[in-house]
């Protein structure tokens, strides 16, 4: 038998110290699992109540300690238009609390209990999981405003149905954010439950469940959460009083126009209803579009890639060529589809 | 040494624990049920398509469909692939199929099972990944159930993990389950826990049958999946390119009773297979098939599966005698159409008991002025059966058609008389000879109005985050039934102040009530908001004596969409509809006699929307709804001018005409 | 272990997608415990029931808890649905049913199914060792799709445990109910939450709903079962029960505890010694953390159940028993129509005409329907009763002992006591002093002293044990409660005769009679009286030893050395509405409660 060098012996500890480290502090899913990370995660969320109250408005959230000096992350939302909130910790307690900054772009804003040399369990971000589609997940709210007091924040279980860009999902959303989420296959964003936990069932903080949001072209309700590494950054600046608020992203009304369908030659169909398909009426003689053979009745259906809807969706996608890029066209004529590329001339 | 060896076999143990994975004993059961989820979409995930559109109408019905990407499944490697009907509702220019490997193809639409809400598309592949269907041709209740879809990116499908909540649900047509089912995977799997497909995900409901239908329950815990064995049967009759609609007898009951004893038939559609098979009024259904029918629900169930040139065989007892016929169903019935007396009943007070129906007015050349009938006279019987009330009437005209010739019986003072007279159809024209209907004020107002508000009434719904506000005359007598005008606003303006201010007379002078919704958002109606109107107008029935016969929608513009919808909805509940200037944008139910519903269009000539509600009146009457349009020469997109909502008022007035 | 579990993960996900072989799930244990989950669902499935209105129109659930058909579901549902209903149970088939007791404050409802003595019906679990977290099924018929009445099985995880949910409409209540997220829809109102093992946990009947119209919205809330089993004789016996108030009002303090902010001083609480400030540090065995919590207590318990509340004055720590108010007066519980007016409340309307008039009751089970002010079926009162009162029978026919009774003995301390008791007076030798009550002039003054008014009570203990309920004004069947509060459960019978209450205790293991309590007027310590021990007395079984109590003290123990019962008339039953709120039962039934 070969014997062993000490290096060697020293590599493997190394490897079975990474394999430990891999896994963090997390708690077990296990028959007693949910109540084993309920344990660990109750004391580390508060019930938030500021403003609203009306019909339509709750005047109630969730949010989690991000520090043990009390700083607390949640959702921005009306709730917190008021200059002091009140925080229900798990043991009944309240305390008042204030917006320390907050961030539109990513729907976040970071509260700081009031009060000196307080001590308050909370989780560290740095331990938080990310989740493939498949991965069971539980959500901790204060959704519909059920618990009261030291009564425990609702539960619900569910799967992370996918990972994706709100923006990328099908309709629109009446939301600034668009960028990474999970959604969840479980109703978790409730009245009340923005700023809540998910968290994986090993035990792992995932991500913070948002608003209710409304797809408002398919008129259903959307659960979603955005993942905490999307928002430990910003909340770390703003716990050390570093943080200064980016630019709003480009407002997508101007868009930049400088291309239309009729500098490469194309006619298109004239766009009458909601969603016109982009057929070609008519191709210019001589044109590009005529040299790279696109024909009459031809329907466009991709633009360097992105589907094109409508004439609408063509304008746009056309509008914001530079001069130089590869234009490639995707045509459906009859079931044939046909690639056509040209580059994108200098305008006159 | 020691060291060593302990390292080494920490290692060992978490390549084993690696590789053993599910099958390690110390991963707990929530972790490795996990990856059987993962694992069980990986092996679906092939036979996955994702679907594009382009073109298409912006919304459905009162849907608002979206432009995203759908799902679909491959169902034979040469190009076939299913998907959910509601995928398709917007009516696309173009059809485009994703692969899971990236490839591209235009697709075309075969056909469409509009009884299970599938469709069937072709693109030109012949090496496609055809779904693995699951052994057991239903799966057992409380088995894992997860729905996939693949609309949020290419590459990774959409998963949601329920349940099997039951099976044949929906007149025997799918598998429920508890899986969040919605537009996000609407035409993809239902798969077990080991990946095979258990049917395929659609949006159905009990009461119709648009390919929209259902959507409202999305993520419910209550989604519907085609069993596989079901999809697979109707595959190649759908192959054929001819669109499978659900099969119809022609046969209709008083109360869609589920609990009813024995299933007595109300009525038998003229012309329809039923009544070619000899099926009559009053015959009483003992099988279909093989399956006994006990109860209306059994009837639904044993039809709910079978399509249009599909031959069932009918048992049914017709008086003594139990007969069997052969009947091939067929996909549409020669619509509906009621005859017309042309009479108004009069409207007795809650305490008067007279018998026999008094008329109230007399249309000019209607089949009853012909017969020479006059206002006041009493029918006593129609086709020698007497009639107490003009419900009991209704329920005998409703069984006759236009060009039927029938008998009535009337009294004029204490002369008897009898008339044989030939139906006509319902007039289009309004009666503006027709006076007031003018409601004495109650003798002792202080205890009728005891507890009831009169005048300009606004309430709050407990159950809803609405209100609405209503107009309720102030001389408003309990004793007599009125009328109820439902006010549904268009998008951006309640119009509350001019709505009040017009209708306040003449809801004195017809006896009506008037009641206004408000949209949680006044910017618009959603779908959502049905309920509530619903809710709204029981509320008022609740207080008030509202004459179910004369419950009346009224719109303006935009709000017009949203009027119809509600129409369809509650079809028992609403008798009118008043539409000012709004086409239909979908295709009415079929006219039926256990629902009464009239329309009334009205449209300026000038406005945009004129030829849309012209296309409507003619498509109502194509249906033989009793439709009648108002032409507003020159008129540009404006509400009524006071003197048009007269004749609203008149013809409400006439809803409960006969 | 952590390590597998991880890297378990990263294998399921990598090894997915090089899977082709087969769908996932070789992992056995995954179907094995698929496997049990589809075998639960098909054990508990045949028990829950779709209910229908009549007509069809609209209905709810409910689930079968004994084989002679009684079952549980909601007041809103049966309100809806009349006193006969339909019932479809999964073998297809459907039964007719008849209401049998409801809890309009609790959102209960019993009904009968009619027609089997073999019904399948859930096994009652325990819903205090719930935890949040624990899987649970939600049965029952939304959107009444079960046209074939195979219920529709939802699965999810408890949200939350003894949630406490405001009233809504006008006396509902949910209190320590319990949160899921299994989909609960318009439709599963009434039917059954079944933990994993399928032992019945809870009664589903709210969702919060308001997001979403009438459709779920991860929210479902349903009544434990074991406030349910508090109430189940009451519900039995065709009742319809209130609910229980201690009097008091609490507050909590900004250290978490709960204070009494106001006390009734006429309530039994304030002269068990509560009052204004004292902490209630436990109620019932539980400790109480939040006003929620204590109002969780009161919403399981019925009216008149005797309670222990633990509380601190100062570093003083008591334990009283306390027996609990009614919170209605008998008026404000009895139904009108059925509200719609309740946002929380899943809605089993489906758009349709307005409901029919109910059709008349099935002709073979119209019997089994009594209607009766402040019942919602007397029928099963009168069952009850009869049944109790089997436990006299052991003891031989009084029934013509009408005459004078003559009881002899000594107390605990050999003091000699005699009690005469005729027909129009009651009389004891004690103690050096003799008292006398007649029985016209029913004093309000408990003679003797301390005794609660023992010989009044030994006036309706001869009149009970003679006449049995026929010489009430009110006697009825009230249901079971733990004697004394810490004891076995016993069954009650309650009579009423001018304004003397009496509870008649009868053990429910052998149905013997143990005890009873009487109580002079209302907001009086009663005389409480426990046979300790049952002799032999000229061939009639007769309490020998008796332990006689009031408020906190014991007043004596008597041991009977002689008993003579003369023979006498039958006396004539006198009716006195005035002092009978629910009395004066048609001749019908008074007869059927003397015979």
């Amino acid at each position: 038998m070969k014997r062993r060098t000490q290096s060697q012996t020293d590599r493997m500890m190394w490897i079975c110290l990474c394999a430990m480290l891999l896994c963090g502090g997390a708690a077990r899913a296990s028959a007693q699992g949910v109540e084993e990370i309920t344990r660990h995660v109750e004391p580390r969320m508060v019930k938030i109540f500021g403003a609203g109250g009306l019909r339509n408005l709750h005047h109630y959230s969730t949010g989690f300690f991000v520090t043990a000096e009390g700083h607390i992350a949640t959702v921005w939302s009306h709730v917190l238009d008021a200059d002091e909130v009140t925080v229900v910790l798990s043991n009944g307690r309240s305390h008042t609390a204030r917006v320390l900054g907050a961030e539109p772009q990513l729907d976040l804003a970071v509260l700081k209990v009031q009060g000196e040399d307080l001590q308050f369990p909370h989780f560290d971000l740095k331990t938080s999981a990310t989740a493939m589609p498949g991965a069971r997940v539980l959500a901790y709210s204060n959704m519909f405003k059920v618990a009261a007091g030291d009564e425990p924040m609702s539960i619900l279980h569910g799967v992370i149905a996918a990972k994706t860009r709100l923006s990328a999902r099908r309709g629109a959303y009446e939301v600034p954010y668009n960028g990474p989420v999970y959604i969840v296959d479980a109703i978790t964003n409730n009245p009340g439950s923005g700023g809540g936990l998910l968290m994986t069932w090993d035990g792992r903080p995932l991500a913070m469940i948002g608003k209710e949001l409304r797809n408002t072209e398919s008129n259903t309700w959307i659960n979603y959460a955005i993942p905490l590494p999307e928002l430990s950054e910003v909340i770390e600046q703003i716990v050390t009083g570093n943080y200064v608020s980016k630019e709003k992203a480009a407002d997508p009304a101007d868009l930049p126009n400088r291309y239309s369908p009729l500098d490469f030659g194309l006619v298109m169909v004239p766009d009458v209803v909601y969603r016109t398909p982009a057929f070609v009426d008519r191709v210019l003689p001589g044109s590009t579009a005529e040299i790279a053979e696109v024909r009459e009745g031809d329907l466009v259906l991709f633009v360097n890639d992105r589907l094109i809807h409508s004439c609408k969706t063509l304008a746009q996608e056309i509008g914001a060529l530079e001069a130089g890029d590869e234009l490639t066209i995707v045509l459906r004529r009859e079931n044939q589809l046909v690639t056509v590329r040209f580059d994108v001339p200098r305008k006159p | 040494m020691l060291r060593a060896t302990i390292c080494f076999t920490a290692i060992v143990s978490i390549a084993l624990s690696a590789t053993s994975a599910a099958r390690g004993d110390d991963v707990p059961l929530a972790g490795r049920e996990e990856q059987a989820f993962k694992r069980a979409v990986a092996f679906v995930e092939p036979a996955l398509v994702r679907i594009q559109t382009v073109g298409g109408l912006d919304r459905v019905g009162q849907v608002l469909v979206g432009t995203g990407p759908t799902t679909g499944v491959v169902v034979s490697a040469d190009g076939y692939i299913i998907s959910s009907a509601f995928n398709f509702a917007s009516k696309p220019a173009s059809v485009l199929v994703e692969l899971p490997d990236g490839r591209r193809f235009p697709a075309n639409e075969i056909a469409t099972d509009r009884s299970r809400m599938l469709t069937l598309l072709k693109i030109d592949a012949n090496d496609l990944t055809p779904i693995v269907p699951a052994e057991r041709p239903l799966p057992q209740v409380g088995q894992w159930a997860i729905a996939v879809g693949r609309t949020f990116d290419a590459q990774t499908p959409s998963i949601s993990v329920g349940i099997v909540s039951a099976n044949e649900r929906v007149w025997g047509k799918a598998i429920q389950t508890d899986a969040k089912v919605s537009p996000v995977n609407y035409g993809g799997p239902l798969i077990d826990i080991e990946g095979r497909a258990l049917g395929i995900l659609v949006p159905l409901s009990m009461a119709q049958n648009e390919a929209t239908a259902g959507v409202e329950w999305y993520d419910s815990g209550i989604g519907f999946a085609i069993p596989m064995r079901d999809v697979f049967a109707v595959l190649e009759r759908l192959k054929e390119g001819k669109d499978l609609r659900p099969g119809l007898m022609g046969i209709s009951f008083k109360r869609d009773d589920l609990t009813e004893g024995e299933v007595t038939i109300d009525l038998v559609r003229p012309d329809s297979p039923a009544y070619r098979a000899g099926i009559r009024s009053g015959d009483v259904l003992l099988k279909i098939g093989e399956r006994p029918i006990h109860r209306v629900g059994h009837l639904r169930m044993a039809l709910g599966t079978r399509y249009e040139g599909d031959t069932v065989s009918v048992e049914f007892r017709h008086g003594e005698e139990v007969q069997t016929r052969e009947i091939v169903l067929v996909g549409e019935l020669i619509p509906y159409e009621a005859g017309f007396l042309g009479i108004l009943p009069a409207r007795p007070s809650r305490n008067d008991e007279r018998a026999g129906v008094e008329v109230r007015f007399v249309y000019a050349d209607s089949p009853a002025a012909k017969a020479g009938l006059e206002k006041r006279d009493v029918i006593v019987s129609f086709q020698n059966q007497s009639v107490s009330s003009a419900d009991a009437l209704w329920d005998l005209i409703s069984r006759e058609r236009p060009g039927n010739t029938v008998s009535v019986e009337y009294r004029r003072g204490a002369k008897h008389s009898t008339a044989s007279l030939i139906l006509s159809e319902i007039t289009e024209e309004l009666p503006f000879d027709l006076l007031d209907s003018f409601i004495p004020p109650p003798e002792d107002k202080e205890a009728a109005h005891k507890d009831l508000k009169v005048g300009l009434v606004n309430v709050d719904l407990e159950a809803h985050k609405h209100s609405y506000w209503a107009y309720v005359p102030e001389d408003y007598n309990p004793d007599h039934g009125y009328g109820l005008v439902v006010w549904v606003h268009p998008g951006g303006d309640t119009m509350e102040a001019t709505i009040a201010q017009d209708w306040k007379p003449v809801c004195q002078e017809r006896g009506l009530i008037l009641l206004a919704p408000k949209a949680e958002k006044v910017s618009g109606w959603n779908l959502n908001e049905a309920e509530f109107v619903h809710d709204a107008v029981e509320d008022v029935r609740a207080k008030y004596n509202i004459d179910p016969a004369r419950i009346c929608l009224h719109s303006y513009a935009d709000g017009g969409g949203f009027a119809y919808n509600l129409a369809f909805k509650y079809r028992e509940l609403f008798a009118g509809v008043a539409v000012v200037a709004d086409p239909l944008r979908q295709a009415p139910p079929e006219n039926s006699p256990e629902y009464r519903q009239q329309f009334l269009l009205i449209c300026g000539t000038k406005d945009k929307s004129f030829p849309g509600v012209k296309a409507t009146h003619e498509g109502l009457r194509r249906f033989k709804f009793p439709s009648t349009l108002i032409e507003i020469e020159g008129r540009e997109r404006r509400y009524l001018p006071p003197d048009e909502v007269r004749d609203v008022a008149i013809w409400i007035d006439t809803l409960d005409r006969l | 272990m952590r390590t597998a579990w991880f890297m378990s993960i990263a294998w399921g996900v990598v090894g997915a997608a090089s899977w082709p072989a087969t769908g996932g799930a070789d992992d056995a244990d995954v179907l094995a415990a698929q496997q049990r989950r589809v075998e639960v669902v098909q054990r508990v499935s045949p028990s829950v029931v779709a209910i229908f209105a009549p007509g069809g129109q609209g209905g709810g659930s409910g689930v079968l808890i004994s084989p002679d058909g009684y079952a549980l579901s909601n007041f809103h549902v049966t309100s809806g649905t009349g006193n006969f209903m339909k019932c479809g149970l999964n073998d297809g088939k459907l039964y007719d049913a008849v209401i049998v007791g409801i809890d309009p404050t609790g959102d209960v409802a019993v009904l009968k199914l009619l027609g089997r003595d073999d019904f399948p019906h859930a096994t009652i679990g325990d819903s205090d060792l719930l935890k949040a977290g624990d899987w649970v099924y939600a049965m029952g018929n939304p959107f009444l799709l079960a046209v074939d009445f195979q219920p529709t099985v939802t699965y999810g995880i408890v949200s939350g445990v003894h949630r406490y949910q405001y009233p809504a409409g006008t006396i509902l209540e949910y209190t320590d109910c319990i949160q899921t997220d299994s989909s609960i829809n318009p439709g599963n109102s009434g039917g059954p939450l079944f933990n994993d093992a399928g032992e019945l946990v809870g009664i589903n009947g709210r969702g919060s709903f308001e997001k979403r119209g009438r459709v779920n919205s991860g929210a479902g809330y349903a009544i434990s079962i074991n406030q349910i089993m508090h109430f189940l004789d009451h519900l039995k016996s065709g009742r319809i029960v209130d609910h229980a108030t201690l009097g008091a009002a609490v507050t909590s303090e900004l250290d978490g505890s709960v204070t009494i902010q106001q006390i009734l001083e006429e309530s039994e609480a304030y002269r068990r010694g509560l009052r204004q400030g004292d902490e209630i540090v436990s109620f019932a065995g539980r400790p109480i953390g939040s006003v929620n919590q204590y109002k969780n207590i009161l919403g399981i318990y019925p009216k008149g159940w005797k309670l222990p509340i633990e509380y601190r004055r100062g570093q003083e720590k008591a334990t009283v028993y306390v027996r609990l108010r009614g919170l209605h007066n008998p008026g404000e519980i009895i139904p009108g129509q059925r509200r719609d007016d309740d946002p929380k409340k899943p809605d089993e309307r489906r758009p349709g005409p307005r409901r029919p008039p109910p059709p008349p009751p099935p002709e073979q089970y119209k019997d089994l329907f009594v209607e009766k002010e402040g019942y919602a079926n007397y029928y099963f009162n009168q069952v009850e009763q009869q049944r109790v009162l089997k436990g006299l029978d052991a003891w031989g026919d009084y029934s013509t002992k009408n005459g004078v009774w003559k009881l002899a003995g000594r107390d605990q301390r050999e003091r000699p006591f005699a009690v005469t008791i005729t027909p129009t007076t009651v009389s004891l030798a004690y103690i050096d002093q003799n008292y006398e009550v007649s029985v016209d002039a029913t004093d309000f003054q408990p003679t003797p002293e301390g005794s609660g008014g023992l010989l009044t009570a030994l006036l309706h203990f001869k009149l009970f044990l003679t006449q049995r309920g026929f010489l009430f004004s009110d006697f009825h069947y009230l249901g079971s409660e733990p004697l004394d509060g810490r004891g076995e459960k016993a069954d009650v019978l309650l009579s009423e005769l001018s304004a003397v209450q009496s509870r008649w205790y009868f053990g429910r293991t052998s149905p013997e009679f143990v005890g009873f309590d009487s109580q002079l007027s209302k907001d009086q310590d009663e005389c409480e009286v426990r046979f300790l021990a049952v002799g032999e007395f000229d061939g009639r079984r007769f309490p020998s030893r008796w332990q006689i109590r009031s408020g906190n003290s014991e007043y004596a123990v008597w041991t009977i050395e002689s008993v003579t019962l003369a023979e006498g008339p039958s006396p004539q039953r006198k009716t006195e509405p005035e002092t009978a709120p629910v009395a004066a039962p048609d001749s019908k039934s008074s007869e059927s409660e003397a015979k």
